[in-house]
C-alpha cells in the first residue's frame, strides 16, 4: 500500500487540522470525526497526493468539503452544537471564547468557513476559494457578510483594517 | 476589534478547544481503509458465493449459523463493522422472510437511475428484520454502486460524506404483519461509514431501531430539557442493546420530523457518536392553535412558512402540540429583493417549564408559481417570566431571492409593548447608530450595521427596555 510518509504527515499536521476542525465544527467530538474522515478520504489517494507535493492544502480542502457535507445532512443549525471543553488555563478569558464560539456557530456555514479560513488559517482569497470550491468573489462576499454578522454578535465589534479609526 | 484581534481570538479559541492529537490516528486510518477494501471484497466476492447458498443454509441450520462477512475476520486492531454477523431482530429466524427482504428493490418508480446506490442482489445482506410496535422494519446492506466516477472520485470534489463508502444501506418499513412485498423502501439508500451505527425513527408511532456493533452501549435522550430559567440540558437513559440492537417504542409525536431525539453510542468505554436517527416522515404538521398578540396582517404568500416553522419547532423541542403553546408575537412585512416584500413572523413556543423558545422566520415568494422560500431571522430560549406582550424583541432578517449570488436585503425588526414609541440601535460601545419611531410598538428599518443592542423609549424619553437581536438558540444541551 502507498503509505510512504502518511504517518509522518499525520503526526506533523494533526494538531493544526484539529484546530481548524474545531473552529469549523464547533465542538470537539465533531472535530475529531472530521479530521479522521478527511484523512481517510485522503489516504485512499495518498500515492497521487504525496507525489503532487501539496498534501496539506489537499487535506484542508477535504476537511472543508467533508464538513460541508455533514452540515448539509443536518436539517437545522441547532443540531450541531457543543460546549467548550475545559482546559486548565486560567489566564485566558473564557467568556470571550464562549462569545466567539457562539457567534461562529450562528454564522451560516459558508460564512463561517470563509471567516475561519481567511482569519484563522490566514489563507488568501484564492486559497480560500480553492478550499471551499467556489470563486474568489464568493469568498470575498461571504467573508464580508461574516464579518458584518460578527460585528453584531460580539461585544467588541470587528473592524476591517480600512475602518480603523 | 480589529482583524488582528479577531485572528488572535480565533487562534486562542482553536488552541484552547481543539482535542489533543492521537498518536494512533494514522494507524487507525490505515486500518480503517484496509477494512473497507476488505469489506468490498467481502461484499462482491465472498457474499456472491454465499448468496447462492444462504437460503439453503439458513433453512438447514438456522440464521444463527449464517456465515459472517470477510470483515468479521479482520484483525482486532481494525475498525468495527456494525453490519456484520447474522441477521438481527425478531424475524431473523424466518428465513423466507429474510430472503424476501433481501430481494426487495432498492429503487422506486422515480428513483431508478438517479445516482442513488442500488446494491446488486448478490452483495446484499439483511442486517435487521423485525417487528416494531407500529409495523415491520428491515435494514439491508450492500455494495455502494453510487461511488463517483473519475474525476469525481477525487475526495476533494465530494460534498457527500457517504459517497465514497463501499457500503450502502436501505431501510424498509411496512404495516404490522407485513409480508416482504408489503415493505416499502424508506427514504433513500445511501453510502455509510460501516463503523458507525444506523438508526431509524418514526415520530408518528414512536418506533426506534438502533443497529450498532455487539458490545456497544446505547443511550437515548428524547429531547432537550429546557428549564424555567432558560438553561438547556439533556438527560441520557441507557437502553438495552443486546447483540448491538435496540428496538424501542417511544412516545409518539405529532410533527413531521423529530429532530430533538439523540442517541449516543459508547464503544470500548469511549464515546463513539452522538447523533439523531434517520426519520420516517411523521403525520405531518400538527394542527396548532396559535394565539396572536397583535392582529394578523392581511394574508400573503410568505405566510406558508409559519406552519412549517411551527412543525420544525415541535421537532426541535421534541414536544407534542398538547404539551406546548404557540404564540405569534408579531407578523408583518419587511423589504425583500426585487421590491418584493417578505413576510416575517416571530413565533414563541412556551414549553412545560414556562421558558419560551422564540424563532423568527421569513417567507418570500420565490417563483410566480406560488413557491415560498425563506429562512430564519434568529432564535433564542428565554426564561419564564414576564408575559410575552410585555417583552421586547429584535430580529435581523436577511432576505435573499434564493440565487447563488443573492444580495441580502437586511432589516431590523423591533417588537415592543405599545408604550414604546421609539427605538435606538446602539453599537457595542453605546454609540447611537440609528433612531426610529415605533408604531404600536413595532418598527422595521434597514439594519444598521454594527448594531449590538436595541433600546426602546417611552414618549417621555424614558428608556423602557434594552435587548439584543436574536441569534441562534442552542438546543443541543
Amino acid at each position: 500500500m502507498h503509505a510512504d510518509g502518511f504517518e509522518d504527515f499525520v503526526s506533523r499536521e494533526q494538531p493544526a487540522l484539529l484546530r481548524l476542525a474545531v473552529l469549523l465544527a464547533g465542538d470537539r467530538g465533531h472535530a475529531e470525526d472530521l479530521v479522521q474522515t478527511a484523512l481517510l478520504k485522503t489516504y485512499r489517494h495518498w500515492g497521487r497526493i504525496s507525489r503532487r507535493g501539496e498534501p496539506t492544502a489537499y487535506v484542508r480542502r477535504v476537511l472543508v468539503t467533508t464538513h460541508t457535507s455533514w452540515r448539509r445532512r443536518l436539517s437545522t443549525a441547532e443540531q450541531v452544537v457543543g460546549t467548550l471543553p475545559e482546559r486548565a488555563d486560567p489566564s485566558v478569558a473564557r467568556e470571550d471564547d464562549e462569545e466567539l464560539a457562539t457567534a461562529l456557530r450562528s454564522l451560516p456555514l459558508r460564512m463561517r468557513t470563509a471567516v475561519v479560513l481567511r482569519f484563522y488559517a490566514d489563507l488568501s482569497e484564492l486559497q480560500t476559494a480553492q478550499a471551499m470550491g467556489c470563486s474568489a468573489s464568493t469568498v470575498n462576499t461571504q467573508t464580508a457578510r461574516g464579518l458584518a454578522r460578527l460585528r453584531t454578535l460580539l461585544s467588541a465589534p470587528v473592524l476591517t483594517n480600512e475602518e480603523r479609526p | 476589534m480589529r482583524e488582528e484581534e479577531l485572528q488572535r481570538r480565533l487562534t486562542r479559541l482553536a488552541e484552547r478547544t481543539a482535542p489533543p492529537p492521537r498518536g494512533s490516528l494514522a494507524r487507525t486510518v490505515v486500518a480503517q481503509h484496509r477494512t473497507r477494501r476488505r469489506q468490498v471484497i467481502g461484499l462482491t466476492t465472498v457474499l456472491a458465493a454465499v448468496a447462492a447458498l444462504v437460503v439453503a443454509m439458513t433453512t438447514l441450520v438456522g440464521p444463527a449459523e449464517r456465515p459472517v462477512s470477510a470483515v468479521g475476520v479482520a484483525s482486532p486492531a481494525e475498525a468495527v463493522d456494525v453490519f456484520t454477523g447474522p441477521t438481527r431482530g425478531s424475524l431473523a429466524g424466518d428465513a423466507a422472510f429474510v430472503e424476501g427482504v433481501r430481494q426487495l428493490p432498492w429503487t422506486t418508480g422515480g428513483s431508478s437511475g438517479t445516482g442513488l446506490p442500488d446494491a446488486p442482489l448478490d452483495t446484499r445482506r439483511v442486517v435487521f428484520a423485525g417487528d416494531v410496535a407500529g409495523g415491520r422494519w428491515a435494514l439491508v446492506v450492500g455494495a455502494n454502486t453510487a461511488q463517483p466516477e473519475p474525476p469525481d472520485d477525487d475526495p476533494a470534489r465530494q460534498t457527500d460524506l457517504g459517497a465514497l463508502s463501499d457500503v450502502a444501506i436501505a431501510w424498509f418499513t411496512g404495516p404490522p404483519g407485513a409480508s416482504p412485498d408489503q415493505l416499502a423502501l424508506q427514504s433513500v439508500p445511501r453510502g455509510v461509514d460501516p463503523s458507525l451505527p444506523a438508526a431509524l425513527h418514526d415520530p408518528a408511532s414512536g418506533d426506534l431501531v438502533v443497529v450498532t456493533a455487539p458490545g456497544d452501549a446505547v443511550e437515548l435522550s428524547l429531547r432537550p430539557d429546557i428549564a424555567a430559567d432558560g438553561r438547556v440540558s439533556r438527560a441520557w437513559q441507557p437502553v438495552g442493546s443486546p447483540d448491538g440492537l435496540a428496538v424501542l417504542a417511544l412516545p409518539p409525536l405529532d410533527g413531521t420530523y423529530d429532530t430533538a431525539l439523540r442517541y449516543r453510542v459508547t464503544r470500548d468505554g469511549a464515546e463513539l457518536t452522538v447523533t439523531g436517527p434517520d426519520g420516517v416522515p411523521g403525520s405531518g404538521p400538527a394542527e396548532v392553535s396559535l394565539t396572536w398578540l397583535r392582529p394578523p396582517p392581511a394574508p400573503a404568500a410568505g405566510d406558508a412558512v409559519a406552519r412549517s416553522e411551527i412543525d420544525a419547532m415541535l421537532g426541535r423541542t421534541g414536544l407534542t402540540s398538547a404539551e406546548t403553546t404557540f404564540t405569534a408575537v408579531w407578523a408583518g412585512d419587511v423589504p425583500g429583493p426585487h421590491d418584493q416584500p417578505a413576510r416575517v413572523i416571530l413565533l414563541a413556543q412556551t414549553v412545560p417549564s414556562g421558558a419560551v423558545y422564540l424563532s423568527g422566520t421569513y417567507g418570500w415568494p420565490v417563483t410566480d408559481g406560488g413557491g415560498t422560500g425563506g429562512t430564519g431571522c434568529g432564535s433564542q430560549v428565554t426564561a419564564a417570566g414576564a408575559p410575552l406582550d410585555e417583552r421586547t424583541f429584535a430580529l435581523r432578517c436577511d432576505v435573499v431571492d434564493g440565487t447563488a449570488e443573492a444580495q441580502p436585503v437586511s432589516s431590523l425588526v423591533v417588537i415592543a409593548p405599545p408604550a414604546a414609541v421609539s427605538a435606538r440601535a446602539l453599537d457595542a460601545g453605546g454609540a447611537v447608530l440609528a433612531g426610529f419611531p415605533l408604531v404600536d410598538g413595532v418598527g422595521v428599518v434597514p439594519f444598521p450595521e454594527r448594531t449590538a443592542t436595541i433600546e426602546t423609549r417611552a414618549a417621555d424619553g424614558t428608556v423602557l427596555q434594552s435587548t439584543r437581536p436574536l441569534t441562534c438558540a442552542d438546543l443541543g444541551g
